[in-house]
């Protein structure tokens, strides 16, 4: 899972976008004007690692990293998950200050009107969802079967960890540097699932594949104003094929940089 | 006395570098002032400093070495069509005087007649007189600043 989120930081690296200049000035026989193209493009890509050009000067070329200003979805979100389980005091109890949700997106997509108050936001990131468990248990896989194992010993730590391709989309109704108001859903599509176990002492235990739904979709709302958002997520789906895990719906709540 | 003689011409010295623009293109600077006032129609000042420069393109103003941020003045004489354009042919002798202006390069942007001239102007600073003639309208514009040939031509090109 580390070495995916690295990948995915070098792509964005590797993969950069010469941003141009939003104003531009030009002379000619009706003097000196100046045209602002900052919303006129109907359609800007941009990456977190950018090269931005600058075109008046020799060596100024630098690197920016960031997000799109007329994006809702940020580069890094960082939330907390809460399950809300169907079958009240199933096994999945899970401690919701310690369940992190830690998505990065690298590559934005955005289109919107000329004002660039209406938007559409559309990102390819990656996505990890912690649940870290109450009690001394993990899971384990028998049958197909997601089932409960009572952990014995000096257990420090006890997690399931998803790690998923997310691909967001929102529609945005305001300027997401200023104030703005965004409504979508996403895509999480599932390439990672394993339990870890920390023992006192320094001792890991893993276990993989876990039968969790490959695409687990969801709605999102959220609040932008100038660098930060705060969003909410549901998995109305939850974490587990049907029959085959404990069922439940799940939200997220978090801030997005 | 010797000392002050001395500082005498080193004040001199500065209120003339300080003065920025050319003697000779003030003159016709303010000619062209004066033409505006008498209400002669057609022909348009316009005094640009880089503050206000800063303040009309915020996005440009935000990098560092951006050419906003490296103009101190920008002085223009707007000629429309069919206004007399005396003031203009006078700053095209004004401009071939080498003992004050160097020829920078003589072009065609867009269909426009372009003439660049540089005068030096304080240290590691230049002057630009920029001649723009097309269809019978011209435009007259001097900028001061850190600027060189470069960046004219991107605000030539609209880069």
């Amino acid at each position: 899972m580390k070495k995916l989120f690295v990948l995915c930081l070098v792509a964005a690296g590797v993969l950069v976008a010469a941003e141009s200049d939003a104003q531009v000035l030009k002379l000619g026989v009706e003097g000196l004007t100046f045209k602002d193209t900052t919303y006129h493009d109907a359609l800007y890509a941009h990456s977190v690692i950018n090269v931005k050009k600058n075109i008046n000067g020799k060596g100024n070329t630098g690197i920016v990293i960031g997000g799109s200003r007329r994006s809702s979805i940020r580069p890094f979100e960082l939330g907390w998950n809460m399950a809300d389980l169907a079958t009240a005091g199933d096994f999945f109890d899970i401690n919701s200050w310690k369940s992190t949700q830690v998505t990065i997106n690298p590559f934005n997509l955005s289109a919107t009107s000329r004002k660039g108050t209406l938007g559409l936001s559309i990102a390819l990131g990656i996505r990890a969802n912690n649940y870290s468990f109450n009690d001394a248990i993990t899971m384990e896989k028998v049958g197909g079967m997601v089932n409960p194992v009572n952990l014995e010993g000096n257990v420090k730590k006890s997690k399931f960890t998803t790690a998923a391709i997310h691909v967001p989309m929102e529609i945005t109704i305001g300027k997401p540097y200023r104030l703005a108001f965004s409504v979508g859903g996403f895509a999480d599509l599932n390439i990672n699932s394993h339990t870890k176990i920390k023992y006192k002492g320094g001792k890991k235990d893993k276990l993989h594949r876990f039968p969790v739904n490959f695409i687990q979709a969801g709605f999102t709302a959220r609040i932008s104003c100038r660098y930060l958002s705060l969003y909410c997520n549901w998995y109305p789906g939850g974490v587990f094929k049907d029959g085959r895990g404990p069922e439940m719906q799940v939200w997220s709540v978090g801030i997005g940089l | 006395m010797k000392r002050f003689v001395i500082f005498l011409g080193l004040l001199l010295l500065w209120g003339g570098a300080a003065m920025g623009q050319s003697k000779g293109f003030m003159e016709l600077y303010g000619k062209a002032g004066e033409a505006l006032e008498k209400g002669q129609e057609g022909i348009t000042t316009v005094e640009i400093s880089g503050k206000m420069l800063q303040e009309l393109v915020p996005s440009k103003a935000k990098e560092r070495f951006s050419i906003v941020n490296r103009i101190e003045i920008i002085r223009q004489i707007k000629f429309a069509q069919g206004a007399p354009i005396g003031i203009f042919e006078k700053m095209e002798q004004l401009a071939a005087d080498k003992s004050v202006y160097e020829q920078m390069s003589l072009m065609n942007v867009d269909g426009q007649r372009v003439a660049v001239y540089k005068a030096p102007y304080r240290k590691l600073q230049s002057e630009y007189l920029i001649l723009i003639s097309k269809d019978g309208a011209a435009l007259v514009c001097d900028i001061l600043g850190n600027v060189s040939m470069k960046d004219i031509l991107d605000l030539l090109y609209g880069k």
